[in-house]
């Protein structure tokens, strides 16, 4: 019925329109003409999604399209029916939804139902195969597919470049960095003589390069939308920058992208993982976490895993996933229920958006890990002398302690950190800040405590639990040895018993300022005015006045001031009964006492040693030998005091090795819950978190290569399924990736969509090549693979085009010549500061914070500002920039860079009256317009030569005589000015932190300062030739 | 360069910029699009409008977009709700709580009275709140939406939801859409320019002027009251303008040297960029500029030359404005009214926001209506969602204040087309849900597009497979607003 009432319609519309068209006798491909039409048109009612799909017709597929086409046969096929009929309630697409197909596409479509409607599969499905190679006798088989194309074309390939050109476009392209001046000379040279030879030699160098990883990092970190903080409204700082540092040595050892991409998804599932292993995990940890208040945690966690899901399909699959997530893709075979089995691959790691970013990883950074090495060398050493130290110690038999009450015996400290107590300072559990006496100081005291308090605080020495306490004997005393050095509100004795008076009592000295205790009592008695300020003075308490009863046994000392800076000496007590101490003074006193019944301040090993060592021939025993070592060390007064070199050696290298360790950061990684934990994963309708319905379990879309049944699913298993030979997509996809970096454009254009609405690959044989290539020669190695490239003639050729490619071929996709490309930002910022001579060659590391205008961090409730890095950290790296995702550094973006938000593929380069702004104003780069200007005068003084020089070391050629002529004319006219108004020249100068004392010649230096600025901003410096 | 050479370079920055869209992802689908692209080279950097002309004729050719950050509350502001007298200090009803999540209310709150009373302003008679006395007087200006409600009720996903459509980082924000369609109207300045006040950035920062996936020329440019207006628009130290010049005469002269070498016809964009930019140092510093400003206007705005404040945004807003800049985005912070402490509460905190923000809004209303721009610019003012008709309480506090509230909620436009003294939309009687005439995030988007001369149906990108639009696939145009 249909058929008959189109069919005068039909003879009477596409027949013209086919006539009109030229390329009637071609049949279309399907792939690269068909399908896009199909998918744009009719896929969106009559494609993957279910829920809009009509009439139950899926042209997406081979069996949908297949039957509404009669192959050869126009008349006989309904597709060509619907498109062509102008009855209206027939057309197709219909009117409500679009106008009709014009005539190209109308044209296309019946030309290939005419020419046998041959279907294909989408091309970027089908795993490459290696193609045969058009022309065996290329030395580099990418020439001979480009050049293919390009006699086919009827056009002619340019000739190589300049070398000047060819070592900056390596240098540029691989390392991020312009070459050395005295590089170039010598490239030139050999290039003269063997140009292939010097190239692939530069191609090795620049390979091994240790700047090359932090160039390639950058590229990884907009996939990886690494930032420095958490992002939504709080977006509170993360200490990620470890993983950073991981992708730069990855990158820098070349690790396989095989073993790059398993690490990363599931380095924590691997056999036996090292500690680099879970830190690569950090890859999908870079998702944002929410920390504002009254914010659901699931709702976030969900959005994670949403990215999580999305960043993997689009990084190594070149897939847009993202729109399943409320519904079935519309143009993609992806359905919503395959989008969340690939959630629930993702969905089992235990982060919850959880403020503290659990689960943590305490990690050392990679400079920390290097030093920590010797460091720990260090404290073995020291350890080991003062153990060979204390094994030869003899200690001498003590005095007998006298009977007499005039004896001053050291019961809290003089010297000496009490041995085994809870020694505190401030409340914290640091030792106590012992620094040598002064000269005037009482004889006896070598070792004092300094203490400052800010104005109406307290500070105290003291210790509690003493191993060692003491029992109170009738008319004890206690005296101080002190000197106040700025004066107190007060300074005060605490005393504390056993009993449940505790630290009830108190001597003090100036004004009361104690909460505790009540004033006049003996919780709180004052024992006069504050001691002169300046000398030493021995102050004295009665015990009993402050309520210690005779028997009652002494627990802890505190020396306590508010206020004020006081020299402690020490505390003693006055007895006339000999401190119970006395039996620590042997070992065998020590054995004696402490062997029956270890205290619990001992360490375990020491308490089983003494359990252990409970006999005279127990001694002899190596557990007894390193007990005794131990007492003298740790225990004995007179052996700490003979031990004290070797101590103090010791803990100075165990302080600095503890300092390093310190800085160890939480980095976020992943963990996925325990077995009997799991979630449940659900298809969330429209996406919500809210809206959970059917339950899925973990697998890989359909439309790719089927993962192994008996395979058990989670993220190792989807890592593997990525790479595993049969994946179409992913060397498809890196290759791709790796390609634009090199040309500008990818041989498939969108980057990231690899998809039925992507771009077709320009040269689809060289790409599925490379794709095979790099798999099985190059073993997924990243450097073999821009080896390849870019020994290519393809890569070498000049960028000047002729009249003849720009009118065929006006966007370049045939490569005739090169493109010259607009640097990435950290590279115009890198470049800048190398040509300057001011560039830090320091690697890896926490995010730096170089110099930018007040103001442009202004975040709502986090306080954090930017506080401008000191020395060379001002000068790093452009990817060691801080990155706030809500306020990233503004240069960065005006070049483009990605606000790392979510996954960013490609960056967009364009082209704006604000990056001049940036180039010609930001002190940056003015200060590296100075460092120019330095170095080209070191090197001449002479005006003309010393220009030559700048021009040569920002653009790696001599200049031209016309272009130097240009440069010289400027320089005399600002010279003038600079003559006539000396202080703009000092002004320009200290804006570019040039010490204007190292300036012979202020208005000279200026003008060439000026040239530098004119220099670093040429179009030729922002771009790669 | 030889005559034909130069010319061909010309010609072939078309083909460049046609490729440009290419490059952007347009892929075959923006082929059409770029055959419209016209032949004049814009504006402060963008290479190109994506529309040849607007879809219908606009109403408004300029936006002023004040967004209060934070969210003002309502009830106490423009949706005046006796009811709550009544009830005040009582538990809310069950079902103002049934099934709902709260920021930070926790257990069952109590019903909080507006402690402002409400007057009817202008011949409309719009009840308007004692807070606002300036915007009362222009009440006839203004049309009122008390029916809004969004999706979002946390500041950062609600923020960018208004200004990108959607919830989540990513997308291109309102005038980031709007200057892409349209282009600019200003050679000389950024078209899409954002002034921040109140000491803190957007929650959802940079974002919610960012250009997402559209090329990052179209990002809001933030103009800044202190230091240099434009990040890096002063020259160093030491360099005074001829030396600048001077400066830009070689770089241009180099240029066409390499021009003429590499015929490559972004160098000679490059060189056009230069030349705007040093037409932006004079230009912009000029219309920052408010000393010149009669006395009178200063005191109308509450602005001061040389200070940071809101109304020296307001009035600089207008100024842009007469400049034919396209879109002004004004953020101000403190609008957090949760009740904690006398900062953020609306006893303390919110008279003084309003103190601090009345006379500006309504001296700016008055200007652009005096000087004939208010015909052809839309004022929009609104916070990202609304406040709760109950105390927020939180630990106890025995401040006031409401917490997050996404069903309903107000804001106003004027000017550019839409009905001036029109109240839309009513909320139920406690204020807590939309009673009549709701209006969704989204249809405001559509209805500002429209008001713009966009339909918003058609104004898309394509990005990653699929045609992306500021209002992702809803919206509906309220036609009863427009005049």
């Amino acid at each position: 019925m249909l058929a008959i009432t189109l069919l005068p319609l039909l003879l009477a519309t596409p027949i013209g329109l086919l006539a009109a068209d030229h390329s009637e006798e071609i049949v279309p491909n399907f792939s690269s003409e068909v399908r896009p039409i199909l998918s744009r048109q009719c896929f969106p009612c009559h494609g993957p999604d279910a829920k809009t799909r009509k009439a139950d017709l899926r042209l997406d597929l081979k069996e949908g399209i297949l039957g509404v086409v009669e192959p050869g046969d126009l008349v006989a096929s309904e597709l060509v029916a619907r498109i062509t009929t102008t009855d209206l309630d027939d057309r197709m697409p219909p009117p409500e939804h679009s106008e009709a197909l014009d005539a190209g596409e109308i044209s296309t479509l019946s030309r290939w139902v005419a020419g046998g409607a041959i279907w294909q599969e989408h091309w970027s499905f089908n795993t490459p195969q290696l193609p045969e190679i058009p022309d065996q006798n290329r030395h580099n088989p990418i020439d001979a597919f480009i050049d293919e194309r390009i006699a086919a074309a009827g056009l002619t390939a340019n000739g190589p470049a300049t070398p000047e050109t060819l070592i900056r476009r390596l240098h540029l392209d691989l390392i991020g960095l312009p070459p050395e001046l005295q590089r170039v000379a010598r490239f030139v040279q050999d290039h003269e003589k063997d140009p292939e030879g010097a190239w692939h030699q530069l191609v090795d160098e620049v390979l091994a390069s240790d700047r090359f990883g932090e160039r390639w990092a950058s590229v990884w970190l907009d996939l990886a939308r690494y930032a420095d903080t958490k992002g939504y409204e709080q977006d509170g700082n993360r200490n990620i920058w470890p993983w950073r540092d991981w992708v730069i040595q990855a990158f820098d050892r070349d690790l396989p992208f095989d073993q790059f991409t398993i690490e990363q998804l599931a380095g924590d599932l691997i056999d036996a993982p090292q500690e680099s292993d879970h830190l690569a995990t950090a890859f999908h940890r870079n998702t944002m976490t929410n920390d504002e208040g009254g914010t659901q945690n699931e709702e976030f966690r969900v959005a994670a895993v949403v990215d999580r899901v999305n960043t993997t399909m689009q990084v190594w699959q070149g897939l847009t996933a993202g729109c399943a997530q409320c519904h079935d893709h519309k143009y993609d075979p992806l359905s919503q229920k395959e989008y969340y089995q690939l959630f629930d691959f993702f969905n089992q790691s235990s982060d919850a958006d959880l403020n503290n970013e659990h689960p943590v990883l305490s990690i050392l950074g990679i400079t920390d890990k290097q030093q920590l090495i010797p460091a720990k060398q260090k404290v073995e050493d020291a350890l080991r002398i003062l153990d060979a130290a204390a094994r030869e110690l003899e200690i001498p038999e003590p005095e007998p302690v006298s009977q007499e009450s005039s004896t001053l015996d050291v019961i809290a400290f003089s010297g000496q950190t009490p041995p085994f107590c809870v020694h505190l300072v401030d409340g914290g559990k640091r030792d106590w800040p012992w620094v040598e006496a002064p000269e005037d100081a009482p004889e006896g005291i070598d070792q004092v405590i300094r203490q400052v308090a800010p104005a109406e605080q307290v500070r105290q020495v003291y210790f509690e639990q003493s191993l060692h306490p003491h029992v109170v004997a009738e008319g004890d005393t206690y005296h101080i040895d002190a000197r106040i050095l700025e004066v107190p509100e007060s300074m005060c004795l605490q005393v504390r018993l056993d009993d449940e008076t505790v630290w009830e009592h108190r001597a003090y000295w100036g004004v009361t300022t104690f909460s505790q205790g009540v004033d006049g009592e003996p919780s709180l008695l004052r024992h006069g005015d504050l001691p002169a300020t300046g000398e030493w003075v021995h102050l004295e308490v009665d015990a009993s006045k402050i309520g210690i009863e005779v028997g009652k046994t002494v627990l802890g000392i505190a020396m306590t001031q508010t206020g004020g800076k006081i020299e402690w000496g020490g505390v003693r007590r006055k007895s006339s009964r000999p401190t119970e101490r006395a039996d620590l003074l042997t070992y065998r006193a020590f054995l004696d006492r402490w062997s029956e019944n270890p205290s619990d301040l001992f360490e375990a090993p020491i308490r089983e040693a003494l359990i252990a060592t409970r006999t005279e021939t127990d001694e002899e025993t190596s557990e007894g030998v390193e007990l005794e070592t131990w007492w003298k060390k740790q225990l004995s007064s007179e052996g700490r005091r003979l031990l004290k070199p070797q101590q103090q050696a010791y803990d100075q290298v165990l302080k600095q090795k503890n300092t390093i360790e310190a800085r160890a950061v939480p980095v976020p990684v992943m963990v996925d819950l325990a077995s009997d934990k799991l979630r449940s994963t659900h298809i969330l309708q429209r996406g919500s978190y809210l809206a959970t319905g059917e339950q899925v379990w973990a697998d890989v879309p359909q439309f790719l290569p089927p993962m192994d049944a008996d395979t058990a699913r989670h993220r190792l298993s989807l890592a593997q399924w990525l790479l595993s030979p049969e994946n179409p997509l992913t060397a498809r996809v890196h290759v791709n990736r790796v390609w634009e970096q090199l040309f500008g454009t990818g041989l498939v254009e969108t980057l990231e969509d690899f998809g039925t609405q992507g771009t077709l690959p320009s040269h689809p044989q060289l790409l599925d090549w490379l794709a095979v290539t790099w798999q099985q020669e190059d073993r997924w190695s990243h450097k073999a693979l821009l080896r390849r490239i870019v020994t290519s003639e393809t890569y070498r050729r000049e960028a000047r085009s002729t009249a003849e490619q720009r009118q065929v071929d006006a966007t370049n996709r045939l490569l005739t010549h090169a493109t010259r490309i607009r640097l990435p930002a950290e590279v115009v910022r890198d470049q800048a500061l190398e040509i300057g001579g001011i560039l830090s060659a320091k690697k890896f590391g926490p995010p730096v914070f170089p110099p930018q205008p007040d103001g442009v961090w202004q975040v709502v409730y986090n306080g954090a500002g930017w506080r401008e890095s000191e020395g060379e950290d001002r000068l790093r790296r452009g990817l060691y920039t801080f990155f706030r995702r809500t306020a990233p550094y503004p240069t960065m973006l005006t070049f483009d860079a990605s606000s790392r938000d979510v996954c960013q593929p490609r960056r967009i380069r364009t082209n704006t009256p604000l990056q001049a702004l940036v180039m010609l104003n930001d002190p940056v780069f003015i200060e590296a317009a100075a460092g120019l200007a330095r170095i080209s005068l070191d090197h001449s003084s002479e005006m003309t030569e010393a220009i030559t020089h700048a021009f040569e070391r920002a653009t790696c050629r001599r200049p031209t005589e016309q272009e130097l002529d240009y440069l010289i004319q400027l320089s005399r006219q600002q010279y003038e000015v600079f003559q006539h108004d000396p202080e703009a020249a000092r002004l320009f100068l200290e804006s570019g932190m040039w010490n204007i004392e190292d300036v012979q010649q202020h208005p000279e230096a200026a003008t060439l300062m000026v040239i530098a600025n004119v220099l670093l901003n040429l179009d030729e410096l922002l771009v790669r030739g | 360069m030889d005559p034909q050479s130069l010319l061909f370079l010309q010609k072939h920055r078309d083909v460049t910029r046609r490729w440009f869209l290419g490059q952007m992802g347009l892929g075959i689908g923006g082929l059409a699009l770029s055959s419209m692209i016209t032949e004049e080279s814009s504006i402060a950097g963008e290479p190109f409008q994506v529309l040849s002309a607007p879809h219908f004729a606009p109403r408004a050719r300029r936006i002023i977009c004040i967004h209060m950050a934070g969210s003002p509350p309502q009830q106490d502001l423009f949706d005046p709700k006796p009811l709550l007298d009544e009830l005040d200090g009582q538990p809310c009803p069950e079902d103002l709580i049934d099934g709902e999540t709260f920021a930070f209310i926790k257990g069952h709150p109590k019903i909080l009275a507006s402690p402002y009373k409400f007057h009817r302003r202008g011949s409309c008679g719009m009840e308007i709140s004692e807070l606002l006395p300036h915007l009362g007087s222009v009440a006839d200006e203004i049309c009122l939406i008390r029916s809004m409600h969004t999706d979002q009720f946390n500041h950062a996903p609600a923020q960018l939801f208004i200004y990108s459509g959607s919830s989540r980082f990513g997308r291109p924000s309102m005038g980031s859409w709007l200057t892409w369609g349209l282009g600019s109207m200003n050679e000389d300045l950024p078209a899409f320019v954002v002034f921040v006040s109140g000491d803190k950035t957007p929650s959802a920062g940079k974002s919610v002027w960012g250009s997402g996936f559209l090329p990052s020329v179209h990002q809001g440019v933030q103009c800044r009251t202190s230091g240099d207006p434009v990040l890096y628009l002063g020259d160093p130290p030491g360099i005074d303008r001829d030396t600048r010049r001077r400066t830009i005469d070689a770089i241009q002269g180099l240029d066409r040297i390499a021009a003429r070498r590499d015929e490559d016809a972004e160098t000679l964009t490059r060189i056009e960029q230069y030349e705007l930019a040093f037409r932006m140092q004079t230009s912009v510093p000029e219309v920052m500029d408010i000393s010149h400003e009669k006395p009178s206007t200063l005191a109308d705005y509450g602005a001061e030359p040389g200070t940071s404040s809101f109304a020296n945004n307001c009035l600089l807003a207008r100024r842009l404005i007469e400049q034919d800049v396209r879109f002004v985005q004004l953020f101000d912070w403190g609008w957090d009214t949760h009740g904690t402490a006398p900062h953020d509460d609306i006893i303390t905190q919110l008279p003084k926001k309003c103190a601090e923000t009345d006379r500006p809004v309504a001296a700016l209303i008055k200007d652009l209506k005096q000087r004939g721009l208010l015909d052809d610019t839309l004022v929009i003012w609104t916070g990202e969602f609304g406040r709760t008709a109950m105390n927020e309480e939180r630990n106890g506090s025995k401040y006031l204040g409401r917490d997050h509230h996404p069903h309903c909620y107000s804001m106003w436009m004027a000017g550019g087309g839409v009905k001036g003294g029109h109240v839309h939309g009513e909320t139920d009687p406690l204020g807590y849900r939309i009673s009549k005439d709701p209006v969704h995030v989204h249809d405001l988007q559509a209805t500002i597009l429209h008001l713009m001369g966009i339909d918003h149906l058609q104004l898309t990108y394509p990005y990653q497979g699929r045609d992306f639009r500021l209002t992702d696939v809803h919206g509906k145009v309220v036609r009863s607003i427009i005049s």
